[in-house]
């Protein structure tokens, strides 16, 4: 009878202490300061070459440390993006503004740029540009 | 978790003074619900109580599979979110993570009534075997033999 009784309270106590809770409080809301993405984002086509520029505003300048540039290449999966250069803030006068030579003529290439803070966190990535190169 | 030891104990120490039911069929019923009710000749309600800790049981097995699930995968994108270096991917994960964590306390809540509903049945059934009816003299009886066995139901007019 004794080991009756232990077997029933030691069964309840193990369904209530299998329930134990693990998941906490609700998660924080997400509250950072995001940078905007970078505006007039543009492409200028070159021989040879594409000529990127963008600008910034210089309340959001303050809190930048570097831009990101990205290759955008379309795949079957959709788009890809590969960081191809980081640009110091201190670059930057009145625009932002960056040329890749030695590209192939009459080819189209795709970019995007972002501006990251001091951490290392990226802001929002401008819209995706395409400009093709010209042959001489 | 107290309290269901207390009741537990409230309910044996009443089991002494129970008059319709040997000490050993209420254990049996605090063993499982509907058990003692099948061993005193009560089998319809012994059933149904049976059956109602089952499903309870069940749904609480179900619940807590899910649950353990729902906790893998807010761990998961809790871990994406905190490791993310662009914002889209942090605002990505972070939806996740409440999503996750959404389906992850509604779990818990559904665990949490079931387990309620379970020690609510054994109650049920405890306080049914204590102070329920006499049980009825079924006129049905069965006999089983080594290859064969009888089932008698006997009428009155």
């Amino acid at each position: 009878m004794t080991r009756q009784i232990t077997f029933c309270i030691l069964m309840t106590a193990l369904v209530i202490s299998g329930c134990s809770e693990e998941h906490g409080g609700s998660p924080t809301s997400f509250n950072y300061e995001e940078l905007p993405a970078p505006e007039n984002f543009e492409i200028t086509a070159g021989t040879y070459c594409l000529t990127l520029s963008w600008d910034y505003s210089p309340e959001n300048l303050a809190l930048t440390e570097k831009f990101f540039v990205y290759f955008v290449n379309y795949t079957q999966y959709g788009e890809v993006l590969y960081p191809i250069d980081t640009l110091s803030v201190s670059d930057y006068i009145d625009s932002e503004e960056v040329t890749y030579t030695e590209l192939a003529a009459n080819m189209e290439f795709c970019f995007t740029v972002s501006a990251a803070d001091s951490n290392d966190m990226e802001g929002w990535r401008a819209e995706i540009e395409c400009g093709t190169t010209l042959a001489p | 978790m107290r309290l269901v030891t207390v009741l537990i104990l409230f309910i044996l120490l009443f089991s002494s003074i129970a008059d319709c039911a040997t000490e050993e069929e209420i254990v049996y019923s605090a063993i499982f619900p509907g058990w003692g009710q099948i061993k005193s000749g009560r089998y319809g309600r012994g059933t149904l109580f049976m059956a109602m800790e089952v499903v309870a049981l069940t749904g609480i097995v179900v619940a807590n599979i899910q649950y353990d699930r729902d906790i893998e995968a807010l761990e998961s994108s809790r871990a994406l979110f905190e490791n993310a270096t662009y914002i889209g991917d942090a605002q990505y994960y972070n939806d996740q993570m409440k999503k996750n964590w959404e389906d992850a306390d509604r779990m818990n809540t559904y665990r949490t009534v079931l387990t309620g509903a379970a020690i609510g049945i054994w109650s049920l059934s405890m306080i049914d075997m204590i102070w329920g009816d006499d049980p009825e003299n079924i006129p049905i009886s069965m006999k089983i033999n080594k290859n064969e066995f009888f089932i008698t139901k006997s009428f009155k007019f």
